[in-house]
């Protein structure tokens, strides 16, 4: 989860610090050059009005809160590609988005601001509870969406994506594609999501391939590609053909891309890049979600609480597979993909096991689709790794 | 006639110096960030606008802004009380971390029902204690060996990071909220909590100034302060009057950490509530050295420069808002506090225009001005 971590205002802090150290205050400011390739999205703030469907929703405005670059290729990119395509499904939407917002002070801030201009709903991406909850109080007339929280409120609702459902397909396709039958997966920290999609994938991937062993290492750190590229190289040392990952660098792809191996992204579509190593990964579509909340409001029927969704309901996608991907292979993922979505195929049902020889989850039973967000504090059999000391 | 620009230290500023410089040079910030704004296509008085009415214009907004300063000026004179005996503390991004997570301790471990003052004090004395602690694994080595405080003060940041986020995200700490899906830190009781002065303005705003004017008297009006400025001016000399600068090293980088600690405590009791990682990791550390520099470790001076910089950075959305990349944000509030700052340079420097025979006059005051030729 790359998603914390890269702020942005430290880029003017730690500019300003080394123009004030070097005691250059001559020369021009170009503070913003690191960060200032890119030219921010206009289609965020415009949409098609000419979409006619005689509706106009201009009245409503709607800021989406982004913890990071918009164009970061990674998580805020993954949100915003969501509220893009929740404001296609309202024409004439008032839908922008403010950048690099840290949680603490600066997130407070921002959600006091898209309040005080008229926002009819605020979407913080990142973990922004505690940051937000209490001007979602001030402000009972405006309503408040946020990533993984849950506290409850009337006029707040949180949301978490059920990543297993990806997971679970993405490693059927690696189960399926690797040669040495040892896949690596380097994650970020040992917590509940990260344990259960890695489970998730191991799952998948023996179904298809008993033989296959995968590999976690847990790096500590969400987003630091000199480590990162360690990880990769050790785990193709040890034999990786096949990479997933969920930390924030894109050198896994380029290890793979060296030894001939084959990589999966997180939630993004990597494939232009190393194309002949990229096999797939899931991504994931917030938009099912916030439309629903934007017609909930307008319809006076907004409900708070927690939502949770995957496949079914429409959460999770797929990029495009790549080259190395047969027909065949998908025809597999295809009939699972349609199983989930029909809940006839239970991903967790037991019996399973962890590494260490327990029955985590016995004959008969398993982890309830609205449980499983706080799953897992276990890695199945076939995981070779351990959970650092909780 | 041919002549020369010369610098020269100011002796004394007048007011209208003192005032006038500092708005001569936001007026040229403004007008540099003006072309800027309209070159990217920007109404550039509707971005002045937006700012002043997000960071100063009335009583919410100015709150916000004191809200936002409250850290920067404690960070700040963890560096400027450092920067006095020249000795440079880059560790106050660290030593906050700790400060967080020793207060967020006691708030959690103490009994919820004792009374907000005795809770809010021992939060600050422990907090204050834990910075002071982990500043002497940069003090000692540079007391008894004389390593390098820069570097140990900077590495330790990193360990202090890896420490936090272990106690939340990787591990299932004391301060660790057991029963969620991401990680995050227990709420703090309500009388752990810092009492609200008005909006977001919380009691830690007072503790900072406090300490600003507690810091300022120590540093002028006691012994103990000028030995340490002695030692800052010359350290040999100091020596040589029967000053201790490694007991002095020790006590000065332990009260440097202790108030960068107290910057954690102030956060994390005033505004996360818990221990947040990603919400206390924001280089409020890093920036408080900026304050200082420009503040001329001055404490006093402290206080309105981290204003400044407060209001300058709580605009950030508001421009966003109203259409302006973040980029240009970014640039032109570095720009705003850059030039207000090295006009600074022209309250305590003037310079005049000499002409070639008074050059050869030797320069009466001894420390020679960076001289530039031109003018002719």
């Amino acid at each position: 989860m790359e998603k914390l971590f890269r702020s942005k205002s430290s880029v003017l802090v730690s500019i300003l610090l080394a123009f004030t150290l070097i005691a250059a205050a001559c020369g021009d400011d170009d503070s913003g050059s690191e960060s200032s390739v890119s030219d921010a999205p206009a289609d965020a703030t415009e949409n098609d009005s000419e979409v006619a469907t005689g509706e106009d929703y201009s009245d409503f405005k709607v800021v989406m809160i982004l913890d990071g670059s918009a164009e970061d290729g990674g998580w805020n990119t993954t949100h915003l590609r969501s509220g893009n395509r929740m404001a296609d499904a309202f024409p004439g939407i008032d839908f922008s988005y403010v950048e690099a917002i840290e949680p603490g002070q600066p997130a407070t801030n921002a959600f006091q601001d898209a309040v005080d201009t008229g926002a009819d709903l605020v979407i913080g991406t990142t973990f922004y509870q505690f940051d937000m909850m209490e001007v979602a109080d001030e402000n009972p007339d405006t309503y408040f969406l946020t990533w993984a929280g849950f506290e409850d409120q009337p006029n707040v609702g949180h949301f978490s994506q059920a990543t297993e459902d990806g997971r679970y397909l993405d490693g059927m396709v690696a189960g399926l594609l690797t040669e040495s039958n040892i896949i690596g997966y380097p994650v970020g920290f040992p917590y509940a999501e990260v344990n259960r999609g890695l489970n998730a994938f191991t799952l998948g991937a023996q179904e298809v391939n008993p033989d296959v062993e995968v590999r976690a290492l847990y790096l500590n750190t969400w987003f630091d590609p000199a480590i990162e590229q360690q990880a990769a190289e050790a785990l193709a040392n040890e034999g990786a053909d096949v990479i997933a990952h969920e930390v924030g660098a894109q050198v896994y792809a380029t290890v793979m891309a060296e030894r001939s191996g084959y990589v999966f992204g997180y939630t993004n579509d990597w494939s232009d890049f190393e194309p002949e190593a990229w096999a797939g990964g899931f991504l994931i579509d917030w938009s099912t979600y916030y439309i629903e909340q934007v017609e909930d409001i307008i319809a006076g029927e907004f409900t708070p609480g927690i939502s949770y969704g995957g496949l079914a309901e429409g959460w999770i996608e797929f990029a495009p597979y790549g080259p190395a991907v047969t027909d065949d292979m998908l025809e597999l993922v295809e009939e699972r993909k349609q199983q989930i979505i029909d809940g006839t195929f239970d991903m967790f049902a037991g019996p399973i096991f962890d590494n260490q020889g327990n029955e985590v989850i016995v004959e008969g039973e398993t982890i309830p689709f609205a449980e499983r967000d706080f799953c897992c504090d276990f890695l199945v059999e076939g995981i070779i790794g351990e959970i650092p000391a909780t | 006639m041919t002549g020369r620009l010369r610098v020269v230290p100011r002796g004394f500023a007048g007011p209208a110096v003192r005032f006038g410089v500092p708005v001569a040079a936001l007026f040229v910030a403004l007008t540099i960030g003006a072309v800027l704004l309209g070159v990217s296509g920007s109404d550039p008085f509707e971005a002045y606008r937006t700012m002043f009415n997000a960071s100063l214009n009335g009583w919410a907004s100015l709150t916000r802004t004191l809200a936002l300063a409250t850290p920067l000026i404690l960070t700040g004179l963890a560096a400027a009380v450092a920067f006095q005996m020249r000795v440079y503390n880059i560790g106050a991004e660290g030593q906050l971390y700790l400060g967080a997570i020793a207060a967020s301790w006691i708030g959690l471990f103490l009994p919820a029902d004792i009374p907000a003052v005795l809770m809010l004090a021992a939060m600050v004395a422990f907090g204050a204690v834990a910075g002071a602690a982990w500043a002497m694994f940069a003090a000692i080595p540079k007391a008894l060996f004389n390593a390098d405080e820069i570097i140990t003060t900077l590495m330790l940041n990193f360990v202090a990071l890896s420490l936090m986020n272990y106690l939340i995200f990787g591990s299932r700490s004391f301060w660790r909220e057991p029963q969620r899906a991401f990680p995050s830190g227990k709420r703090l009781p309500d009388s752990a909590v810092m009492p609200e002065l008005s909006g977001r303005l919380h009691f830690g705003f007072i503790i900072a100034v406090v300490c600003a004017v507690g810091l300022w008297w120590v540093l002028r009006r006691t012994t103990w302060g000028f030995e340490i400025r002695t030692i800052g001016d010359s350290p040999t000399s100091a020596r040589y009057a029967g000053m201790s600068v490694r007991m002095k090293t020790i006590a000065v980088l332990g009260i440097s950490g202790a108030l960068a600690a107290i910057a954690g405590v102030s956060e994390v009791s005033g505004v996360t509530k818990g221990l947040e990682p990603n919400a206390l990791a924001t280089d409020i550390g890093y920036a408080g050295i900026i304050v200082a520099v420009v503040a001329r470790s001055n404490p006093l001076g402290v206080v309105p420069v981290a204003t400044f910089l407060a209001a300058i950075a709580t605009s950030g959305s508001r421009l966003q808002g109203i259409g302006i990349e973040v980029e240009v944000v970014y640039l032109l509030q570095g720009l705003i506090f850059l030039t207000v700052t090295a006009g600074e340079f022209f309250v305590t420097n003037k310079v005049e225009l000499v002409s070639t025979d008074a050059d050869e006059l030797p320069n009466d005051n001894g420390t020679p001005g960076a001289e530039m030729t031109g003018a002719k």
